[in-house]
């Protein structure tokens, strides 16, 4: 058994903090003592840290799974960066050349991060087979539930995975689980004892505030206005990349701010420039799709503002929480259209495959087989390769289809109450909550002062927008005599 | 087929037409530029009434849109390193001598914990390899070669380029904050971006000072593929397609394909047309399409009569689009 007091010079020594962040120190523990353990923490509680630092305690190998390919790369130089050079990723980002180089070279490695589906490869299960995995990670272990952008069927296969892996200990992290779903990780993980810790959702320095509307006019109107007055930086996050494209041009147009989008379609230099430019400073407001987030830490974002309501309380936990890491006071905003969930169930029907699809599938699969699925196909494919029947598949979805629409009006239900924000959203989370205040939420007829929460921006930018420097200015900056 | 030549997709047929519509030098240029958008471009022009649609494929001016088109020419940057014999591999180049610039960088701020840029694995070998190699003098060999160059290049082309660079606490611009500085369009600040570096990737292959040769090695390439110019080389020293095909070990399709590539981008007296195309057929070739414009041409107009094939059929179109060229 280590002691608190070891434990804490160690974070001294290796991390320069004083102290564990909430819960940090509780799971490290847990895993230390060989238990499974399933860690339930916040959003902004630096979940890395946990397994960086078991990392430097045990001889062997750490692989972190995770759903979120397009973080992977991100958290990989994060990890470089933090001086963990012995650190990879393998996707399907990867060339196949650079994958055959990983693989081979594999024990030279001491953090793997891996897709599911890569895992799922003979190739790279056998090679990691014969390496000593010290702790095995399954992070946003929530995805095993949950059926997004990111839902990843192959996530289904971890149970088996683990046990060809030989049983490492295993660590789940996500930052938002009801009972429920806690329940359903545990049961499809499939591990006989975990150990599970969990606190609370909230997060007390981030208002909440949903503001409704009649007209997509009125909301922009309150978007300018919010833009212009809020503390910068901040996030506003939409459902759709062309709107995100839109609305951050219409900014531009309207104020002196810097505005930039950040989504799937940005070629990787300037997705690299945007971020750092963002991350110092140098950007007031990044336009994100939901389904992008960044994968460096910022930790001084005051707002988040969700122009299109997103599609569940779990993803709002998640995108809203990317606020006020610093702990400083922050808010969120979702600017709600009446009617806008039917963008969102249309989402969900786009999602999903029909009856008539999976039948269809089923029925055709030997004229089909060789020609390239969609994203449905590939889906409906996955079963039918596990043996499942039509009406089973048909069954599965249906499910799946009322989850969704239960997921949905569970968001719908927290931007119309009239009660406390805050409480509606952490009774979801089978949380208790009962101090609303005039800094917590925009419910039960409370005018948020934005003022005295120190919100507002007296200069209106971080930085006015770039200039064209000179050449010769240039390269004098960049080297130092 | 516009899209798929700027994209980098090569085959035959799409050169071929890339060839008939004079493009041939633009092929792969646009490889990494996102040409989805391109759609959208269209629908704003066809609702601006500028343009209209004919059928699935194509496009055409209105009178509206000509005259909007004849005012943007005059101002619109076109690409001027276009080639006809290299192609650039202009995206890894820039992420690589990004990186380099970087690397030295933050090393002359004494820096070792920075984000660096994205490269493919291979890239950053080679510039870490180049760093440690030149470790001993980097900095101020580095800065001095870039001064050198941007001080003998257009002003703003240098400024161009240097706005890009990335290094200690500097990001440099994205492709879009370029355009907006500049009050151009996305697409001329991507052009402009382009030729600058094709002209960097051309200097220093030339220059005597050898700092930036391990960079770019392998950037610069012939347009032809290898195997076309193997199967090319067979056949002028005589060896008929079917010894080809058995010698190369590929399809006789294959080789005719790789033949036909060679066509296009060959000039005329670089390939023997008349291994493939006797005097006799040459004469019934010329006179079955004599008053036709070379774009309607249609096979099954001989291909009854005569003991012609198609690929003998494609050859002569492009030997007549040579031979048409010059005129
Ligand atoms: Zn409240």
């Amino acid at each position: 058994m280590i002691s608190s007091d070891d434990l804490k010079r160690q974070l001294k020594q290796w991390f320069g903090f004083d102290d564990f962040r909430m819960g940090q120190e509780e799971v490290i523990k847990s895993i230390l003592e060989g238990h499974d353990t399933l860690g339930v923490l916040p959003t902004g509680t630096g979940k890395t840290l946990i397994y960086q630092y078991v990392g430097k305690m045990v001889d062997g190998m750490v692989v972190v799974v995770s759903p979120l390919i397009s973080l992977m790369q991100d958290q990989v130089d994060r990890m470089r960066y933090l001086g963990e050079k012995k650190t990879v990723a393998i996707t399907s980002n990867l060339s196949w050349v650079d994958r055959r180089r990983v693989i081979k070279h594999l024990n030279k490695f001491k953090y793997v991060y891996v897709s599911p589906e890569m895992l799922s490869n003979t190739d790279v299960l056998e090679s990691f087979q014969k390496n000593n995995i010290s702790l095995f990670v399954v992070d946003e272990a929530h995805c095993i539930n949950q059926w997004g952008p990111d839902f990843r069927p192959e996530y289904l296969n971890l149970k088996w995975i683990i046990n060809v892996l030989n049983h490492p200990t295993t660590l789940m992290l996500t930052a938002t689980a009801s009972n429920d779903v806690i329940s359903d990780i545990k049961e499809k993980i499939g591990l006989p004892n975990v150990d599970t810790i969990k606190y609370s959702t909230n997060r007390p320095n981030i208002a909440l505030s949903v503001d409704t509307f009649t007209s997509n006019e009125d909301k922009n109107e309150q978007l300018l206005y919010l833009v212009n007055k809020l503390v910068k930086p901040g996030i506003i996050y939409f459902s759709s990349k062309k709107v995100a494209n839109a609305v951050c041009e219409w900014i531009k147009e309207k104020t002196k701010l810097n505005v930039e989008v950040y989504h799937a379609d940005l070629d990787a230099d300037s997705r690299y420039r945007i971020q750092h430019q963002f991350i110092n400073d140098k950007i007031d407001i990044i336009c994100a799709t939901s389904a992008f987030g960044m994968g460096i830490d910022k930790d001084n974002i005051r707002f988040v503002i969700h122009y299109h309501m997103p599609a569940n309380l779990e993803s709002y936990v998640q995108e809203m929480g990317r606020a006020g890491r610093d702990g400083k006071q922050s808010i969120s905003y979702i600017l709600y259209k009446e009617k806008d969930e039917i963008l969102q169930y249309r989402f969900i029907e786009d999602t999903i495959p029909s009856e008539d699809m999976i039948s269809f599938f089923y029925d055709h699969y030997e004229q089909m087989k060789d020609n390239d699925f969609d994203e449905k196909a590939t889906l409906i494919n996955y079963y039918l390769q596990k043996g499942f029947t039509k009406s089973e598949v048909i069954n599965i979805f249906e499910g799946r289809r009322n989850e969704l629409v239960t997921s949905l009006n569970q968001m719908l239900g927290y931007v119309k109450t009239k009660g406390c924000k805050r409480e509606f959203l952490l009774r979801y989370f089978n949380e208790n909550f009962s101090d609303h205040d005039e800094n917590c939420c925009n419910g039960e007829d409370t005018q948020l002062q934005l003022e005295k929460m120190n919100l507002v921006q007296e200069s209106r930018s971080l930085n006015s927008r770039t200039q064209n420097l000179k050449w010769r200015s240039i390269i004098q900056t960049l080297f130092s005599k | 087929m516009i899209q798929n030549l700027l994209n980098g997709k090569r085959t035959v047929s799409t050169l071929f037409w890339a060839m008939r519509y004079g493009l041939l030098q633009y092929s792969a240029i646009l490889k990494t530029y996102d040409l989805n958008s391109i759609n959208d471009d269209i629908n704003k022009l066809i609702s601006d009434g500028l343009a209209k649609q004919v059928d699935e494929y194509q496009y055409q001016l209105t009178h509206k849109g000509q005259i909007k088109k004849d005012s943007v020419m005059e101002s619109f940057y076109i690409l001027k390193n276009s080639s006809y014999q290299y192609d650039y591999d202009v995206n890894e180049f820039k992420a690589r001598v990004l990186l380099a610039i970087q690397s030295v960088s933050e090393y002359s701020f004494q820096n070792k914990n920075y984000y660096p840029v994205k490269t493919d694995m291979k890239s950053a070998m080679i510039v870490k390899r180049w760093f440690i190699e030149n470790k001993t003098k980097i900095v101020e060999q580095l800065k001095k070669y870039l001064i050198n160059y941007l001080a003998q290049i257009d002003e703003h082309q240098a400024d161009i380029i240097a706005q890009q660079m990335i290094g200690h606490e500097v990001y440099g611009m994205t492709n879009g904050q370029l355009a907006d500085s500049m009050n151009i369009s996305n697409v001329e600040a991507y052009f402009m971006e382009y030729d600058g570096w094709v002209n960097f990737i051309n200097y220093i292959i030339n220059d005597e000072n050898t700092l930036l040769h391990p960079l770019v090695h392998d950037i610069r390439t012939l347009k032809m593929n290898n195997h076309a110019i193997m199967t090319y080389q067979q056949f002028i020293s005589g060896n008929t397609l079917n010894h080809i095909s058995k010698n190369l070990g590929v399809k006789l399709s294959t080789v005719r394909e790789h033949l036909l590539e060679m066509a296009i981008w060959l000039p005329e007296d670089k390939f023997p047309y008349s291994m493939i195309i006797s005097q006799d057929d040459e004469k019934i070739l010329f006179e079955s399409f004599e008053n036709q414009s070379i774009d309607d041409w249609q096979f099954k107009q001989i291909s009854e009569k005569y003991d012609i094939d198609f690929f003998e059929f494609r050859i002569y179109q492009i030997l007549r689009s040579k031979q048409d060229d010059k005129q």
